[in-house]
């Protein structure tokens, strides 16, 4: 179970200017307030910058910047 | 509910758009100076109301609070979603005017795509259409017109672009159809229209929000009798909204994807950086203690010695008697302790709302999340935190963006122990008790760097109780942080001017109010007592009957001071007080300053005006000050002592209020209070008792 969801690429994985596009958002408490944000399937995304200390992500996805926390990034799936 | 806006003469509008898009810019354009209750720093607070002429209409605009859709994660968005769905109410919008933004229509078009649905008449007014052409983005208005069904107006709010354009569109008649509802899976759309039957609810949109949102017996009944799922629904919500969105994006919108090197990523790339960023954002904050001690300290000194000179002016050239008293000594210094802030006051406003305008404020909430959360707090708290610094009123109140309850109330609790600008005045004074101004560290002078130590006092105490608060309160809500990182705009000066201008007047005229009475009061209970006060002149003959006139003056308004109403009051608390190293006149300078801490200066400056009659500064005559057997009370340890006591006591009746308005809770209000006066007494006894 562990290595299957490991193969599966996370958002909260990627460092610094790596760029792909979302495939699936794991259901969580907080799913609707990703959509909001753009955050959905289908859209593609570029790291814009990666706070220390495992602090919070930035990604821009289309023309906006938006930043979440790690805890938020591991539901998004991406390649 | 009608579709069309009757052609009334007032017309009332309501503003609803997503946050940093430019809403209070587009808010003051249109009403300019005409506008109903203050504004706090960054956030939109309550329901600010404006009015404008156009054409012989009169048009009141209602600001609601930017939000990022219709389903409440904040304290801003209930209030939003609470105004929208809970009508008729005699505030009921004939028109809204949704904002979305030119630099992100996607996202922007959302919000407007859900308050579409509720079919009120709907005016689209899409911003920052200038930057937007700049980075290559080109909207169609007329299209986008005929493809939802609504006028849509281009502007530029700050440019002052396109806003005739959006007057006139709003004073005309706006007939909505009804469209189908996309919003919602086919084989779902039964089960609303059946609720919607039920409650009945005209609007199907209505129905949806009141279904998944609402709370009831009725509703949970029947959810489970028609096994119906509320977050598969708000989730599906999103995924067709959006679906729908790009697919008529291509309609009117085209992206140059040559557009100009971005400044705002560039800029983030030194601004965010996991280095720069920091030592960056602590310049910023050096920057800020910078203006609010150097630059403020000029207008400050002179603010203090023309009332001084006012004073002494009034003593002088009136005819004496108590009236003139009065004025010298109560109404005078009074109102000169409450202008002495608005130097500061205003520098704090004007930079937060240039970094609130700029964006940057978003940058610190990134950087800062980390660290604010092993405290129990957002990085969104920073926010109040810093705006504590200068006030917190308005601190408190920009807590409302914390989406956790837990974090937001921990924010709430704490923000006031952060060394607000009320405090300088008690602070300077006591410093400079104690600390010589000619003592220099190299090139830092010490009353400077014990006046920043006091600040990293306040911050460290803050934090700390934070981390406390965080161990005993239990959190059933799910913490989160999905922030929106705004374009870098250059700062519009009127709206920071308007921010500047909106909080001093709050300043001056509510703390004013308290602090301007609280000295008369003083004066008439410092004037006035009981037998033995009325009795002096004769005592103090009896007694001194071989000391000089002045000697005699001085004796007698001395024991009158003791003897007077006030004095009476001071002397009753010196028993609880005295452990910590004050005396009863310092006691009636802490009752005074009960609902107001800055009150304590300008309380002892009236009781030691009233002693003596020469005008000398305050910091004189505290030095001058002498006990009954002729000791310096203002010893080392009794200044570190009300140091310590100011720090963190909570006297302050606004925040107070304010802390009840934004938790609704008795319970929190008294233990926000208690808490900090415990902690301000013990930790002024025991910092007393072992410096004596």
């Amino acid at each position: 179970m562990l290595y299957l969801t490991s193969l599966e690429m996370r958002l909260s994985d990627l460092t610094i200017k790596s760029t792909g596009i979302i495939t699936d958002i794991v259901d969580n408490p907080v799913i609707n307030k990703l959509f909001e944000f753009g955050i959905i399937p289908g859209v593609e995304f570029s790291v814009v910058s990666v706070a220390p200390y495992k602090g919070p992500i930035c990604i821009q996805v289309d023309d906006d910047l938006i930043a979440l926390r790690k805890k938020e990034a591991e539901n998004i799936i991406v390649e | 509910m009608n579709n069309t806006s009757s052609l009334k003469n007032n017309i009332k509008i309501a503003l609803i758009g997503n946050p940093n898009l430019g809403k209070t810019t587009l808010f003051n354009k249109l009403s300019g100076l005409r506008q109903k209750t203050g504004n706090y720093p960054g956030v939109t607070v309550d329901r600010k109301k404006g009015k404008f002429n156009f054409q012989n209409r009169s048009i009141e605009l209602i600001d609601l609070p930017g939000v990022n859709s219709l389903f409440p994660k904040s304290q801003d968005e209930e209030l939003v979603l609470d105004y929208l769905i809970n009508q008729p109410d005699e505030d009921a919008p004939d028109k809204i005017l949704v904002l979305a933004s030119a630099l992100n229509l996607k996202r922007t078009l959302y919000l407007f795509d859900q308050i579409r649905d509720l079919n009120i008449p709907l005016v689209l007014a899409i911003n920052m259409n200038d930057l937007a052409q700049k980075r290559g983005i080109q909207i169609d208005a007329d299209k986008l017109s005929l493809e939802l069904g609504l006028p849509v107006v281009l502007i530029s709010a700050k440019k002052s672009i396109g806003l005739d354009e959006l007057k006139d569109v709003l004073i005309q008649d706006v007939e909505l159809k009804t469209r189908p509802s996309h919003y919602i899976d086919e084989d779902q759309l039964p089960f609303l229209q059946q609720y919607c039957e039920k409650k009945n609810i005209q609007n199907p949109y209505l129905g949806f929000l009141k279904l998944i949102g609402e709370q009831s017996d009725e509703n949970s009944t029947f959810i489970a009798e028609n096994e119906i799922k509320p977050t598969k629904w708000k989730t599906r919500e999103s995924i067709l909204r959006y679906a729908y969105i790009r697919n008529i994006l291509p309609n009117f919108m085209e992206v140059d994807k040559s557009k100009a090197v971005d400044f705002t990523s560039k800029a983030d790339k030194l601004l965010v950086h996991r280095v720069w960023g920091y030592v960056i954002f602590a310049f910023i904050l050096f920057a800020i203690f910078q203006s609010v001690f150097v630059v403020a300290s000029y207008p400050m000194d002179w603010i203090d010695q023309g009332f001084t000179y006012l004073s002494s002016l009034v003593q002088s050239s009136m005819p004496a008697g108590y009236f003139t008293d009065l004025l010298a000594q109560g109404i005078i210094p009074g109102i000169g302790g409450v202008l002495i802030f608005v130097p500061q006051i205003a520098i704090l406003f004007f930079i937060f709302s240039l970094l609130e305008e700029s964006g940057y404020m978003q940058r610190i909430v990134y950087l800062m999340d980390k660290m604010m959360q092993r405290f129990g707090m957002s990085g969104k708290s920073v926010v109040p935190m810093i705006s504590g610094w200068a006030c917190a009123v308005p601190a408190i109140m920009t807590a409302r963006t914390i989406e956790n309850k837990k974090e937001r109330l921990i924010t709430i609790l704490v923000t006031p122990l952060m060394t607000c600008s009320a405090r300088i005045p008690v602070y300077i004074v006591i410093i400079g008790l104690i600390i010589p101004d000619d003592l220099y560290y190299g090139i830092l002078q010490a009353q400077g760097l014990v006046l920043m130590l006091m600040y990293v006092l306040g911050v460290a105490v803050t934090l700390l109780v934070a981390m406390i608060l965080k161990w005993i309160l239990k959190s059933d809500f799910k913490s989160y942080l999905i922030i929106d990182m705004p374009e870098y705009l250059m700062p519009d000066f009127k709206n920071v001017f308007l921010s500047v201008w909106s909080n001093v007047k709050s300043f001056v005229w509510d703390a004013g109010k308290i602090i301007l009475a609280t000295s008369i009061i003083l004066f008439v209970l410092a004037t006035n007592g009981s037998d033995k006060f009325d009795r002096s002149e004769e005592y103090i003959n009896e007694i001194h009957g071989k000391a000089s006139e002045e000697e005699k003056e001085l004796l007698l308004a001395s024991y009158q001071l003791e003897n007077s109403y006030l004095g009476v009051m001071g002397k009753s608390i010196e028993p609880a007080i005295s452990p910590l190293g004050y005396d009863w006149k310092i006691g009636i300078a802490l009752i005074s300053s009960l609902a107001a801490r800055e009150v304590f200066v300008g309380t002892l400056s009236t009781i030691y005006a009233i002693e003596s009659n020469e005008e000398m500064t305050i910091r004189d005559r505290l030095k001058n000050e002498k006990g009954p057997s002729g000791e310096m009370v203002f010893t080392f340890a009794t200044s570190i002592s009300l140091l310590l006591f100011y720090a963190f006591s909570l006297q302050c009746f606004s925040t107070i209020v304010v802390t009840f308005k934004e938790t609704k809770s008795y319970k929190w209000t008294a233990i926000q209070f208690l808490y900090m006066s415990g902690l301000a007494y013990f930790v002024a006894l025991f910092a007393y008792q072992l410096l004596k």
